[in-house]
């Protein structure tokens, strides 16, 4: 029987316990730092959500009614979740919140994946408007994918403030269409129509210039001499200059051309990379905190990243050795004592309750587990070898 | 190192010509027999059929690729379109017999429950969407020319090169609807992380393509 539908995936195996141990260590950071687990709802409402995302993002929604007749569509964004969470839980005097979360995302895939689910931990700070704050974020980012070892990821930043600062004196069809051509990736073609345009040379000069404003740290020198000025440079600069301080330098880089297309961000943006040439394991950003009626005026940030991409990007890693406990023989409360003991010293193990011992330790082989435990015998059988270990034996298992 | 997908078939020659024209290595391109993969110099090629190539650019196998837009927007695969090279120009079109014509004069609702044979499935179905139209698609994996005739469909939508295919086949072009040529494309992510390796690259082709 398979009841699981195109799109979704039962995980199990190495993976999920991959996953799980994302999760894990991910969760235990940003509780760390501050942050609130946070369980949102798995259904949201429809309109709430086709008036803040991103059109390329509406478009994927999937959408249905409730049983209660509500028009909703299966979670699309934790980031409006956790603000409406928020805005429904707390009064400004609270601020800054921070939450964190571990929940599942629903979209219509995109060619050539097929998936419309997918697992994301990520955090949301509300209610802190300086850099700090978009440091924080990004340290916390960045701290939890060290601890994940994956110690190349690399996080690339641009500023989506940047567009209406630089598109201000353009015509304000021309600049919606220019930013929509770099939200799809249409370089030739905003090339193409920003040279065909009636901006002036000088505004021409600068705009060609700014998508192909990538690399590492320094471009924000280049672009300063680009834009004849570094103000709107500063908060890029700031960030980059903490991130370094941190000893980040040799995995921040900067793309000025990079636009975010959930739609709300207003400010500092990133994406999240396995490594130098690895796959992108999510984003985050600045957005306005009005956003989803909140009645905040605030900022607020976040991020989200795959848990099934952190996880593949870290690659199997050895399992701890499991011990096998041989309880076929054994009365199930000594054994569970014995379980509890194991338990309580963070050894994973699995009970055998097959009164045969030989066909005990083949399964534990075929587990692949480090040794087979007899209680009743006080003694432990190290695999696949079988040579015998003595065990201390526990007060409450005897 | 440099990773470029280049699609066999039609466009083949044309993408040789422009990457000998950047200056970039392809004499063993040109001599690839029946490898798929090859290093020259500081590039590596991997060579494909047409419509996998914009799947080895957005898996992250080639950071870029030179491929029909055609094909890209077929694929409906997030890419980054870099530079129009001009070569191997054709057109989108909607064909059949002339007696269809008329059907594509006037309001949408004419054109209603048309049976349209193609290989761009997704694309014939965008094309007559955004017109307001809702039509029978009918994928076809080549010889498409042969439906009208058939009985099968009431006309097709492919990709129209000099049109003598139509002509024997007793088509006309009933509507042009876009044009198509080889882009340089690009993984958005390779743009990200490694464009300072892919600058060289990209800009060889621009100056080559606009006669510099």
């Amino acid at each position: 029987m398979d009841i699981t539908p195109r799109g979704c995936s039962s995980i199990g195996g190495e993976l999920a316990q991959g996953m799980e141990e994302c999760r894990a260590t991910a969760m235990a950071m940003f509780t760390s730092y501050g942050y609130s687990p946070f369980n949102p709802a798995e259904l949201q409402l429809l309109e709430g959500m086709m008036k803040n995302l991103h059109r390329r993002r509406r478009g994927r929604v999937i959408a249905l009614n409730s049983p209660f007749g509500e028009p909703c569509c299966l979670r699309a964004d934790l980031t409006l979740s956790a603000l409406s969470y928020m805005a429904l839980h707390h009064a400004p005097d609270d601020f800054p919140l921070r939450l964190c979360y571990s929940e599942r995302v629903f979209a219509t895939p995109r060619p050539p994946r097929e998936n419309i689910e997918d697992t994301q931990v990520g955090v949301e700070l509300l209610g802190w408007e300086g850099i700090g704050s978009d440091v924080e974020v990004l340290a916390v980012l960045l701290s939890a994918l060290d601890s994940l070892g994956l110690t190349e990821s690399v996080v690339v930043l641009g500023d989506v403030s940047l567009f209406p600062a630089l598109f201000a004196d353009l015509p304000q069809g021309l600049a919606l269409k220019l930013v929509e051509l770099l939200e799809d990736g249409a370089y030739y073609e905003y090339g193409k129509t920003l040279a065909s345009s009636d901006a002036s040379e000088r505004h021409k000069k600068i705009l060609a210039e700014l998508p192909w404003l990538k690399g590492p740290n320094e471009i924000l020198s280049r672009a300063a001499d680009v834009f004849g000025s570094s103000c709107l440079l500063e908060p890029l600069r700031e960030i980059t200059g903490s991130l370094i301080a941190r000893g980040y330098g040799d995995r921040v880089r900067v793309d000025l051309g990079f636009i975010r297309d959930l739609g709300y961000y207003s400010g500092p943006v990133f994406n999240v990379y396995s490594s130098g040439d690895g796959s992108l394991l999510g984003g985050g950003g600045r957005y306005a905190a009005s956003l989803a009626d909140t009645r905040f005026s605030c900022q607020a940030l976040g991020f989200g990243v795959s848990l099934r991409e952190l996880a593949l990007s870290r690659g199997a890693r050895p399992a701890s050795p499991r011990v096998m406990i041989w309880a076929g023989q054994t009365a199930p409360h000594r054994a569970l004592a014995y379980a509890a003991s194991l338990a309580e010293a963070k050894s994973p193990f699995e009970i055998s309750w097959n009164p045969n011992d030989s066909e005990s330790k083949d399964f534990a082989i075929k587990r692949g587990c480090a040794w087979w435990v007899n209680i009743e015998g006080d003694y432990a059988l190290e695999l696949p070898s079988g040579r015998p270990v003595a065990i201390p034996m526990t007060g409450g298992a005897r | 190192m440099p990773v470029i997908a280049l699609p066999t078939g039609r466009v083949r020659d044309a993408c040789l010509d422009i990457i000998e024209g950047s200056g970039m290595p392809a004499k063993k391109l040109r001599n690839a027999g029946r490898n798929l993969v090859v290093d020259d110099g500081d590039y590596r090629y991997l060579i494909g059929k047409p419509s996998d190539i914009p799947t080895l650019v957005s898996q992250g196998l080639a950071d870029l690729a030179l491929v029909g837009n055609d094909v890209t927007e077929e694929s409906g695969v997030e890419l980054a379109e870099l530079i129009d090279t001009g070569r191997g120009r054709c057109f989108m079109a909607i064909a059949g017999p002339p007696a269809a014509a008329e059907r594509f004069t006037g309001h949408a609702s004419t054109l209603m429950g048309l049976r349209v044979a193609s290989k761009y499935g997704r694309l014939a179905r965008r094309t007559f969407e955004s017109w307001g139209a809702h039509v029978k698609v009918l994928h076809l994996n080549g010889s498409v020319e042969l439906a009208p005739a058939l009985g099968l469909v009431d006309c097709i939508f492919d990709i129209v090169q000099t049109g003598s295919t139509l002509r024997a086949n007793g088509l006309v072009v009933l509507k042009r609807t876009a044009e198509v040529s080889l882009r340089l494309v690009a993984n958005p992510g390779a743009l990200q992380l490694r464009w300072e390796f892919l600058r060289d690259a990209v800009g060889a082709v621009r100056s080559f393509v606009n006669g510099g």
